[in-house]
């Protein structure tokens, strides 16, 4: 008995620290929402802003005490889905071709290459966006986009940032699809492409989707880029993809220098933090929710 | 090839499947299958046997050119089917398959419902049209895999939601909905339980009642004696002996392959 205190003693040691550990988490995070939670409803509760006002309000102006999000609230999942649109056929399509078609390829030169993208600093992105493709716009559409900056631009950009995300994930997702399914396929007599489309895509497809939601919520997320591309106006609605606009980050980054601590605009700043924070919850949820609709359709 | 009971290796008029001087190598180097030479017939069940890694499904891997799907793997030799020879550049793999089957060791149900695992191949190559021909292909394949009573009810739910066995059989069912005339078993049961085993096993018999040819890989010598009517068995990339699957248990000839049947290797 005496020989075993000091190991019992070890491994209560042990337990603290790591039960410490995930306290330390959990306390961060809760600390986190409540705190984003306490000061963006304030907005509502304290300063008296109605929460329809604020919602739907298509004028974002401080200076005449005029909150409306919505602008960014568009702009943010306008960008979104855009850039989505365009990354997601080109990740898939080379996701196909490196997994399906020229596996040593994609293991020794594609994969390497796509993962320097990632690591890319979002504000190269940036500069990138405003010499690059604001000037490519503004040469295409002319006097429809003046400086060439809005919804369009800020999307591009977002499609080149989220485009090696989805399709790292992809070819994850394709590569974890089990050989025995592809032989099933030809083993039938189906062509590589008939496997590849019905067969592997199929099996893949909870997997897609998640590294479809991972990208999206990178594009959401996504600040310093955008700003720099997007044009940065809150004032008003876009009315069209080459309009300036802004998103929810964007907007709360240009605001945080200019709101004073406790003033309605320090909350309503506040308040798109907590927008932010509720779609991220989202789509976490949703990825979630694939995965074990995945697991129950193989299982 | 030492023994006398060396097949002969001319192939035999009118029969399915022949295979002469079948050589597979990988890496260009590396021979895992020296010089097969067999003969399958119509309605035949031929048993493949040997220890691991003697090139038995490394063989019955050639006869539907899934080999081919391998990279850097030659398949040398000429394998006859229907009296051409199949190992050629310009043979369509595709059509290839469309009448030789396979099925693998681990069940292989694709991510769709029962109904559609069955009808992928047959639609993919335009074999059903109407939604009438469908049920009837639906019916009959499963009848023939003895899958039938057991999801008649349930033909929209997911395949991977089956047993194992169940699932086996599908794989069965849905090799036959092609209408295939050889059908290649590749270790079918070993990641089954017994009595499943024996529902596979029961199935490969009346599929060959058929008119099938049918050839499958085992390790399990009594699978070999239930199922089969000739046997070969393999060693080290050699095709060592083959007979009726009666007389290579009760009378074998090769040294190699009394050791083995009396469980000195193996």
């Amino acid at each position: 008995m005496a020989n075993l205190m000091p190991k019992r003693r070890l491994e209560n040691i042990g337990l603290g620290i790591t039960g410490f550990c995930v306290a330390l988490v959990a306390l961060v995070v809760v600390t986190l929402i409540f705190m984003v939670a306490q000061q963006g409803l304030t907005t509502f509760f304290v300063d008296g802003l109605n929460p329809i006002d604020f919602f739907f309000g298509q004028n974002w102006i401080p200076e005449q005490e005029r909150y409306g999000a919505l602008p960014m609230i568009v702009g943010s999942f306008a960008v979104t889905l855009l850039s989505t649109a365009f990354a997601l056929p080109i990740a898939i399509g080379s996701a196909i071709f490196v997994v399906e078609v020229a596996p040593s390829f994609g293991r020794r030169i594609f994969q390497p290459f796509i993962e320097l993208l990632v690591g890319i600093p979002s504000v190269v992105y940036g500069v990138l966006g405003l010499y690059v493709i604001n000037s490519l716009i503004k040469a295409i559409f002319g006097d429809a986009a003046p400086t060439g900056a809005g919804i369009l631009s800020g999307s591009l950009v977002l499609a080149i940032m989220i485009l090696p995300t989805i399709t790292t994930l992809s070819m994850d997702a394709l590569r974890a699809v089990p050989n025995q399914y592809r032989e099933g396929s030809y083993a039938l007599g189906c062509t590589r492409w008939q496997t590849t489309w019905h067969v592997v895509l199929k099996s893949a497809l909870p997997s897609l989707m998640t590294a479809v939601i991972l990208g999206m919520t990178r594009a959401f997320g996504e600040t310093l880029a955008v700003q720099m591309v997007i044009g940065g106006v809150e004032r008003s609605m876009p009315m069209g993809l080459l309009d300036p606009a802004s998103t929810l980050t964007a907007a709360l980054t240009a605001g945080l220098s200019n709101a004073v601590s406790g003033s309605v605009y320090y909350h309503a700043l506040w308040s798109l933090g907590l927008i932010l924070l509720a779609m991220s919850l989202i789509f976490i949820l949703i990825i979630h929710l694939i995965g074990r609709k995945g697991a129950k359709a193989n299982g | 090839m030492t023994d006398a009971t060396t097949p002969q290796a001319t192939p035999a008029e009118g029969s399915l499947l022949t295979t002469r001087d079948v050589t597979v190598t990988y890496d260009l180097t590396h021979e895992a299958l020296h010089k097969t030479s067999l003969t399958f017939e119509k309605g035949q069940v031929t048993a493949l046997i040997g220890p691991s890694g003697c090139g038995k499904s490394t063989f019955l891997r050639c006869l539907n050119l899934m080999n081919r799907e391998i990279p850097r793997c030659s398949i040398g030799g000429e394998i006859f089917y229907h009296g051409h020879d199949i190992n050629t550049p310009k043979e369509n793999l595709f059509e290839l398959r469309k009448s030789i089957g396979m099925v693998f060791q681990q069940p292989t149900p694709f991510r769709k419902s029962i109904r559609e695992n069955i009808l992928f191949a047959p639609k993919k190559h335009g074999r059903v049209k109407t939604r009438e021909e469908e049920d009837e292909l639906v019916e009959t394949s499963l009848k023939q895999a003895a899958l039938w009573d057991e999801v008649k009810d349930k033909l929209k739910q997911s395949a991977h939601a089956l047993s194992g066995g169940q699932q086996q059989r599908l794989c069965i069912a849905r090799t036959l909905a092609m209408k295939p005339d050889v059908v290649l078993f590749d270790e079918p049961c070993s990641a089954l339980d017994p009595i499943s085993t024996f529902a596979i096993e029961e199935t490969i018999r009346d599929i060959a009642s058929t008119g099938i040819c049918e050839i499958i890989v085992t390790h399990n010598m009594e699978q070999a004696t239930r199922v089969s009517d000739r046997t070969a068995f393999f060693y080290v990339g050699d095709m060592v002996e083959t007979g009726t699957t009666q007389q290579i248990f009760r009378d074998p000839h090769d040294q190699r392959l009394i050791d083995y049947l009396t469980g000195r290797f193996g």
